[in-house]
């Protein structure tokens, strides 16, 4: 399928898949809902390259769109091949963003492990380094699309660890933070650990490095959280530290298990 | 503008007060099909000058207060799944509702919720539905659709006969207008007063305020479906049939007659099909078991295998694929519905269908009956418009259409609205009075 014919499905669709896009869901801004970007693509001609680059820079490639979409369409490959192009032609500036690991304190998690007295085994976090660019987040040592190889990373989490050893921590109640494409972890994992989930929270909090790009679309975020006092889980580190500066009581799950441990020993 | 654009950065912020192209581009139509071709092709893509997304119920009052002082035209912005411009970009400045997306309160007892106009039927059902609730409001549209659209523009879904349509889901409502302020109604329980706010905003299409907030009834979700997929020997039949179920008061949640055409695209059968659905629960399954029973009995016909009534389920939203392939073979589709008495059925759909094929530019028609009333049905008809004609043809073929439908005494909207497509046909059934006095209470209420 050409990128032309992507692009042309994408418009002639009244956007099935935007609900699931954590920019347009995180910020409600429409331009950088996937059926948006495609017009944005289609239309360039039409609007000036400051509007069309904030579109497609917003884009995390998450392929929730793609997984969403009836008819399964690669928009997200079709965003960043047209990304690279703009990149590659300088027509859109790269901001190379500092790597991060997604992962919260690694020595902690075998702290607390080992506190329990438990047998564990080491996953491969050198796995989960993340390359953000231009609010492109990709996973540079797995090839394939996540969109296609969720069994692989899910095993990467240490989540799947504390459902491995058995561990059980309930709490009153929570909202489950599940963004982007580190959100994508079967639920049954944090449900074994934590209980059933309140709500389940899917818009993007910045953590990918949105917030760098766009301070206007952090503050369109924050407005929307305002009204959160439940405890909230969620998978991404950056993102639980922004909420936690926002006031709200978030925590990554392992922190989550390190408070849970201080208290009962 | 200038000065309305800072009064409304003043009252909302200045990342939800949007000016730029790229930034506006989301609100340059709804999703009719002429409005689509036309951006599609090049030949016209206009926006709005302003979009203001308020983020309270407060600050699209101050909004709607403002207004008046500049003499501007303004239009309201839900989900954009209209299909008869009832939004257009021909305004100066859209009022954006997708912030106010909330699920705000769930009385789970009376099975009562309160929601936000922009949030998104599919968001609201899924969150029901981790509850075990549901709305049981399944419109195609349901991912695109907001619920003050939805009420808005009169929606109805797939499971009507089970759970009617938003009109019989809404209990209470809550407006804002540029005279009264907000006014607020319900949630009731069946509400018997004069002018009750709720049925007045179902298909109101912005005229009498613009809606803040929607009480909507809720019900447990379904343990078990079961499932019935018939092909029958004539379309004619098929309606027979579907009388006969509204006479015993049987009806099913879903029940959908579809022609030959359609029949042969979905079922790959030489015969019109018919098929329904009951929900039903574990504690009632007995009764659930008699109900399909007697339902397979009425329904005379050659009985498929139900695996069909789950693919024709899970292919619905599939359409962007057909659209397109269609579109790259320069055929524009369009749809349009009409609320058919009983008695009317067979005359109404031989001359609406001969009438339209006489039409050259017409290319493909297929037809079906999706909603069934005490007293008439809900007919779709999906047309096959070749591009070459359409900018000439396009408003010829719904005058057409609609004067059939006056003709034979039918509703000229069963539940897409009226926009501004159906505008002159409404003035032909209402009568300039009946025009007059929407305008009026429009007008009245500061719009
Ligand atoms: S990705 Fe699919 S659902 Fe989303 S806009 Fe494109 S065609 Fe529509
Ligand atoms: S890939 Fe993700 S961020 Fe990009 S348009 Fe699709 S859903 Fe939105």
């Amino acid at each position: 399928m050409s990128i032309q014919d992507v692009i042309e499905k994408c418009i002639v669709c009244p956007g099935i898949c935007t609900y699931k896009c954590p920019i347009f869901k995180s910020t409600d801004y429409r331009a950088a809902a996937p059926v948006n970007i495609a017009r944005a693509i289609y239309f360039q001609e039409y609007l000036d390259l400051g509007g069309l680059r904030e579109s497609i820079g917003y884009c995390t490639l998450c392929g929730k769109c793609r997984e969403a979409c009836p008819i399964n369409n690669p928009l997200p490959e079709a965003i960043k091949t047209l990304r690279k192009k703009l990149i590659e032609s300088e027509e859109l500036e790269f901001k190379p963003i500092e790597p991060a690991i997604y992962t919260s304190n690694y020595r902690s998690l075998r702290d607390t492990i080992r506190l329990g007295g438990e047998e564990y085994t080491v996953i491969d976090t050198s796995e989960l380094y993340i390359h953000v660019s231009y609010g492109y987040i990709e996973r540079i040592s797995l090839e394939t699309s996540y969109n296609e190889d969720p069994d692989i990373f899910q095993n990467n989490y240490s989540i799947e660890l504390l459902r491995r050893l058995g561990l059980k921590i309930s709490l009153d109640s929570y909202i489950l933070h599940k963004p982007c494409k580190i959100g994508w972890e079967n639920i049954d994992m944090f449900r074994d650990v934590f209980g059933k989930e309140e709500e389940i929270l899917e818009i993007c909090l910045g953590g990918g490095g949105l917030d760098l790009i766009s301070p206007n679309l952090l503050k369109r975020i924050k407005s929307k959280l305002n009204s959160i006092d439940t405890t909230v889980i969620t998978q991404c580190c950056r993102a639980a530290k922004r909420m936690r500066e926002w006031g709200i009581k978030a925590y990554t799950p392992i922190e989550l298990v390190i408070q849970y441990e201080a208290t009962d020993k | 503008m200038k000065q309305l654009i800072n009064e409304l950065k003043k009252i909302v912020g200045d990342e939800y007060v949007i000016t730029d192209k790229a930034g506006l581009i989301p609100y340059s139509r709804d999703y009719n099909p002429i409005s689509l071709y036309l951006e599609v092709k090049k030949l016209k893509i206009s926006y709005p000058k302003i979009a203001v997304q308020p983020g309270t119920i407060h600050e699209l009052q101050q909004i709607l207060e403002i207004i008046p002082k500049y003499k501007v035209k303004m239009g309201v912005y839900g989900g954009g799944s209209g299909v008869l411009q009832a939004y257009t970009p021909d305004v100066d400045l859209v009022i954006d509702l997708c912030r106010l997306n909330w699920i705000r309160w769930y009385d789970e007892e009376s099975r009562i919720l309160y929601l936000g106009p922009g949030a998104y039927l599919i968001e609201v059902e899924e969150w029901l539905g981790r509850r075990g609730y549901t709305l049981g409001h399944y419109p195609q549209s349901i991912h695109v659709t907001t619920v003050g659209g939805a009420v808005a523009t009169g929606s109805i879904g797939m499971y009507s006969s089970g759970y009617g349509g938003i009109e019989d889901l809404i209990v209470g409502v809550e407006i804002a207008t540029p005279r009264y302020g907000i006014i607020r109604y319900g949630p009731v329980v069946r509400g018997n007063i004069p002018l009750p706010l709720d049925k007045l905003m179902v298909n109101s299409e912005g005229r009498f305020g613009v809606i803040t907030g929607v009480y909507l009834k809720v019900f447990r979700k379904p343990d078990i479906t079961l499932k019935g997929v018939v092909k029958i020997k004539s379309f004619y039949d098929g309606v027979e049939i579907l009388r006969r179920i509204i006479d015993y008061r049987v009806y099913p949640h879903l029940i959908r007659l579809f022609d030959e055409y359609e029949s042969s695209i979905y079922f790959h059968s030489d015969k019109p099909v018919l098929i329904y659905g009951l929900h039903g629960y574990n504690e009632t399954l007995e009764l659930l078991m008699n109900w399909k029973s007697t339902l397979d009995r009425i329904v005379d016909g050659e009985h498929m295998d139900d695996k069909y009534y789950d693919e024709w389920v899970n292919s619905r939203y599939r359409y962007i694929d057909y659209i397109h392939r269609l579109y790259k073979m320069g055929i524009i589709v369009d749809t349009m519905e009409y609320g058919v008495p009983w008695s009317r059925v067979k005359k109404f759909n031989e001359e609406i269908r001969g009438r339209l094929l006489e039409n050259p530019g017409i290319v493909y028609l297929s037809s079906h009956i999706s909603h069934i009333h005490t007293t008439g049905c809900g007919i779709y008809y999906t047309l096959g418009i070749d591009s070459g004609s359409i900018q000439e043809e396009y408003m010829n073929i719904w005058r057409i259409a609609l004067e059939t439908a006056i003709e034979n005494g039918c509703d000229i909207s069963h539940h897409h609205g009226i926009g501004r497509i159906r505008y002159e046909a409404l003035k032909r059934i209402y009568g300039e009075a009946g025009v007059k006095l929407i305008d009026d209470i429009s007008r009245l209420l500061g719009f």
